[in-house]
């Protein structure tokens, strides 16, 4: 998926630009010209990595052996007659994700400013398969995987993709007073993505990624002495280069006309997201109506839209006749809000805030298939809720102050109906709820305006309920109202309890020592199946050490746990306890200083630890390490002039059995029947990097 | 009719983003010291220095003391609040004649600067921005200026009730380097306090915010919002939309818990599950859905390739777990059959 092409023109633009600015005449900058002149840098080197760092690499794209161009500059100029700012920003041109930025602006009158972010997101493994087609909108089935001798000698691929953002940024003052500002933002996104499905075996899939996103912000602001305001628009659109992948054998092809109503009909269609559109309007202000009271606001309206044609609809047999050819979705979303702060005591100080949402899923509701005699609606989803603050901070003596907030949220939820047998939905499979309610109550001391010690200790208690939960049909397999069992986690009946204590202690003038606890614990009452219980804790401590002068040292570490409690089944299958827990111990290390004024060096080391367990189940536990040290230094060649050297070392070790049968061998998608999917998954387990750069940094004003 | 290639011709847009970098060369030409700008209209008051300032409007009162060997954390690396530095930055852009001068943030301080007593130590500026101070007097400061856009909410955000004064963020002093507008250091700005955060960025599977690729700041404002967490959209569905725009739907077949909140499933700052999922498939699912059926069942892992098996309750733990089957997830608009569609299948 990587540009070549790019990657030439970049190492050009690169050569062009040092000849640009390389000749530059550094002046002879004493101490006051190098804090008060606008400084400029140009840094070139370059960098060999070795070993294998898939994990490590999945947003840089370097990921095996690879000697890559290190180029970043950040030039900036400003003409001070006019305070005219000429900017330009470049970030690893060199390597897969590169960003550069250009700009010009007349402070206080008008900018202007383009972007170029590219994005690379790799998944961590490789793929080897017989499926043919890959990244395109037709996966085809080759006639020759089948059996287990076959798995592995496929064609190895990595699924990834690669964002390429453009971006253009323009303001203007009309007046002192009024200002406009638009904002664009070009988004494409290509490449694959694992996908699956099943045929009733696993079976391999990938999603072709050819998206195209589009965001547009036009916003006038009012800045007034007491009141201030803003208006606009905001749009977003979707737009999707496929609009259905097509699997199939060699033999047949994507417009056979089959019935289309078993898993395992050749073609199958898998759909995939479909263009869509929202525009929204806004309004946002404030009014200081006294120096210490002020009020603001804010009503939005978002119509959002899908009304691209389902292409099912013109294939033969793959949609219920006389079925709508396009969804015609719509959603309007309202929003007001209004808050108020003020301190009407020179202690106390209060805030309040009332806000509505409303997302209607206007959508019109109707049957899109038949199968069988069975029929399938569309499920719209509404939600409205109304939610409210209040807060108070009163301050103590000796630089203590007490806040006390109460939140509150009320939603009303809509419950779609679809095909009812005896009253009950057959196509809901968990119970909804209509209403949902939450209430929470804050208590915070805090401990402040002290130079050596700080600090706060807060509490939190909510309780969330709602109404009587609706009936869910039973699902396949049967059982008597066994999905009824369950409370789903985002509407259960819940209490939640949290703690957090934080303390900033300056014993001295060359250290500083913050130390954070964090507790909370869920309850999930009213059903008996699903999560029950939950807990998390963190502590972490840092501590920054001047070790003397131009010596520092910083160091970190945190340690953090969840637990989650679960019952899963019943009735005809027994019950399934699970006790899920997961565990993380990080550590950072910092240290770094002036060997003489010609020398600075340093070194940085993170380790990173998981642990999960999946306690009462059958499941092994799971462990992820990570370490990585850098060692830098930079020597000064001249006033205006650097070389940089870097070397990172980076190693991942994991027994993560996500892609691996329980003989710890790849897993291998498919059954053990002829023709069936023989996709291979293939992780490292351990993998060893080291990344080697030297760079010359050139500074000027 | 099945789609064979870019539906608009908004597509070229991706052609023309490729060529960014040969714009951005023209652009850097352009930026030679030799171009001067154009003699634009000034809609502000043209501010310049008076007699005898350095850097600001008005500051000779304060430069004649705090000269360029005033550095008040000389030990500090990589922190160099040289006093005369504000002059690189866009508050010492005295051309704009709404720049401040020393005053304006520190305040007259007669008491300060003269001293009667050389045996007492010298009274602090009226206004000091340290931990003494309280926050909201060190705002009044910024506020003055800096309110309205994106800042209307500061009042009522999480940071201003907390105690976080602007300069507990950023550093105005330092050069223009302000490292919580920078992408790449902003972190260590917002990890100095959010050190769940800093363990959860960490994990194996996250966003690519340690690479430096996306900020906080590109889903939160820190200022305030009418969002909650102060996102800066209206809910955290509409946020995360900004980069994941097929997610929104409507989808012929929504998936309920998808249209209210991702973040029922996923949390965004990183987990050790792949694709940021809070737990593991089958446990995930298992939180809603409570079947006789394969979600009943014992999750468990196949023996080997010898023993590849349709058996729901081993393909629903291995690899995407449930996702395995049930693909399309977050929604789908497939109408093939009952089975499939509306159990995301297809």
């Amino acid at each position: 998926m990587r540009d070549q092409n790019l990657k030439f023109r970049l190492t050009a633009l690169a050569a062009a630009m040092f000849m640009v600015y390389g000749p530059t005449q550094a002046a002879q900058v004493d101490d006051l010209a190098s804090q008060t002149f606008i400084e400029s840098t140009i840094s070139v080197g370059i960098g060999h990595q070795g070993g294998e760092r898939q994990q490590f690499g999945m947003f840089d794209g370097l990921m095996d052996d690879e000697t890559v161009l290190l180029l970043d500059a950040d030039i900036k100029t400003r003409d001070d007659a006019t305070g005219t700012w000429k900017t330009l920003s470049v970030t690893n041109l060199g390597l897969d994700n590169r960003e550069i930025k250009a700009g010009m602006e007349r402070q206080g009158n008008w900018g202007i400013g383009i972007g170029y972010n590219q994005i690379v997101r790799d998944a961590p493994y490789i793929v080897n398969t017989y499926w043919q087609g890959i990244g395109t909108n037709q996966l085809v089935r080759s006639e020759t995987q089948g059996t287990n001798a076959f798995a592995g000698l496929g064609t190895d691929y990595r699924m990834g993709t690669e964002r390429d953002i453009l971006s253009l940024d323009f303001f203007k003052y009309l007046s002192p007073n009024w200002n406009v500002k638009v904002s664009f933002k070009n988004e494409e996104k290509e490449g694959t993505r694992h996908w699956g499905r099943g045929n009733p075996s696993n079976e391999f899939a990938v999603e072709p990624i050819d998206y195209t996103t589009r965001q547009l912000e036009a916003t006038f602001n009012f800045l007034g002495e007491k009141l201030q305001f803003s208006g606009g628009y905001y749009g977003s659109w979707f737009e999707n280069a496929n609009n259905l992948v097509c699997e199939r054998t060699s033999s047949v092809s994507c417009i056979d006309t089959g019935t289309f109503t078993s898993s395992t009909s050749n073609p199958t269609f898998l759909s995939v997201p479909l263009d869509n559109q929202a525009h929204q309007v806004f309004v946002n202000g404030a009014y200081s109506f006294t120096p210490t009271t002020k009020g603001t606001f804010r009503a939005a309206y978002t119509h959002a839209t899908m009304d691209e044609s389902l292409p099912h609809a013109s294939i033969t047999n793959l949609s219920l006749a006389g079925a709508p050819s396009k969804l015609e979705g719509e959603i309007n979303t309202t929003l007001v809000q209004a808050g108020l702060s003020a301190r009407p005591l020179p202690k106390l100080s209060l805030l309040a805030n009332l806000r509505y949402q409303d997302v209607k899923d206007e959508t019109p509701v109707a049957q899109f298939i038949n199968s069988g005699g069975t029929t399938v609606s569309n499920t719209p989803y509404s939600y409205e809720t109304l939610s409210g603050k209040v807060e108070g901070t009163y301050s103590l003596a000796m630089g203590y102050s007490l806040i006390a907030g109460l939140d509150y949220s009320n939603q009303d939820r809509s419950v779609p109906v679809g095909r009812l047998v005896a009253g009950i939905d057959q196509e809901r499979f968990v119970p909804f709820r209509t209403d949902l309610d939450e209430t929470t109550y804050r208590l915070q001391v805090r401990k402040s305006l002290s130079e050596t010690l700080n600090g706060s200790l807060a509490y939190l208690h909510s309780a969330r309920d709602g109404s009587t939960y609706t009936t869910a049909a039973a699902a396949a397999g049967g059982g008597a109202a066994i999905q009824d069992l369950i409370a789903p986690i985002h509407i259960a009946d819940r209490d939640r309890d949290k703690w957090r204590l934080t303390v900033d202690w300056l014993p001295s003038e060359v250290l500083n020592l913050q130390a954070n606890y964090e507790h909370a614990k869920d309850d999930y009452t009213g059903r008996d199946r699903g999560l029950l219980d939950g807990k998390a804790w963190l502590f972490s401590l840092d501590a920054t050490y001047v070790i003397k002068k131009d010596w520092q040292l910083t160091a970190w570490y945190s340690h953090d746990y969840t637990e989650a409690n679960q019952l899963n089944g019943a009735a005809v299958a027994p019950n399934r306890p699970a006790k899920l827990k997961d565990t993380g111990d990080s550590v950072g290390l910092g240290v770094q200083g002036q060997v003489n004024p010609k020398l600075k060096i340093g070194a940085d080391l993170q380790w990173i630890r998981t642990h999960s367990e999946y306690e009462l189940t059958t499941l092994e536990d799971i462990k992820n390490r990570s370490t990585r040290l850098k060692l830098f230094a930079d020597y000064a060649l001249k006033k205006n002039a650097d070389l940089n050297f870097e070397v990172i070392h980076e190693r991942w070790k994991t027994d993560d059995w996500t892609w691996l049968f329980s003989n710890d061998t790849p897993y291998v998608y498919g059954s053990n029947a002829a023709n069936s999917d023989s996709t291979m998954v293939i992780t490292d387990p351990k993998q060893n990097a080291t990344f080697v750069g030297i760079r010359y940094k050139y500074k000027f004003h | 009719m099945i789609k064979t290639g870019k539906p608009t011709v908004w597509g070229a847009m991706g052609a023309l983003a490729k060529w960014i970098p040969g714009l951005v060369l023209a652009a850097a030409f352009c930026l030679s010291p030799a171009t001067r700008a154009a003699d634009l209209p000034d809609l502000g008051k043209v501010g310049k220095l008076g007699k005898g300032d350095t850097v600001l409007k008005g500051d000779a009162k304060c430069t004649s003391c705090h000269d360029e060997s005033d550095n008040p954390k000389p030990t500090m690396l990589g922190e160099h609040p040289w006093v005369l530095s504000i002059a690189k930055t866009k508050h010492g852009t005295v051309a704009d004649g709404r720049t401040p001068t020393c005053a304006n943030c520190h305040g007259e301080s007669e008491a300060h600067m003269k001293r009667k007593d050389p045996s007492i130590p010298r009274p602090a500026p009226d206004r000091t921005f340290n931990k003494t101070t309280p926050a909201e007097k060190q705002d009044e400061a910024c506020t003055s200026c800096h309110k309205g856009g994106n800042r209307m909410f500061w009042e009522s955000s999480a940071h201003h009730n907390r105690g976080v004064a602007c300069v507990t963020c950023h550093d105005i002093h330092n050069g223009g380097h302000d490292k919580a507008r920078d992408k790449r250091t902003q972190t260590e700005v917002c990890f100095g306090c959010h050190k769940d955060q800093r363990a959860q960025v960490n994990r194996p599977s996250h966003h690519p915010i340690i690479e430096g690729k996306v900020a906080c700041s590109d889903c939160h404002n820190p200022h305030g919002s009418t969002g909650p967490k102060q996102l800066k959209k209206d809910s955290v569905n509409e946020t995360c939309y900004m980069c994941h725009m097929e997610k929104r739907g409507p989808f012929v077949h929504n998936h309920q818990p998808v249209t209210e909140d991702c973040t029922i499933c996923h949390n965004a700052h990183g987990t050790p599950i792949a694709n940021l999922l809070k737990a593991r498939p089958p446990f995930l699912c298992y939180e809603c859905h409570n079947h006789s059926g394969h979600p009943g069942q014992v999750p468990s892992v196949p023996a080997s390739i010898t023993g590849r098996t349709t058996s729901s309750s081993l393909l629903g733990t291995i690899g995407r777990g449930c996702l395995n089957c049930h693909t399309n997830i977050h929604g789908s608009n497939s109408t093939q059959n009952n089975a499939t569609v509306n159990r995301f299948r297809r």
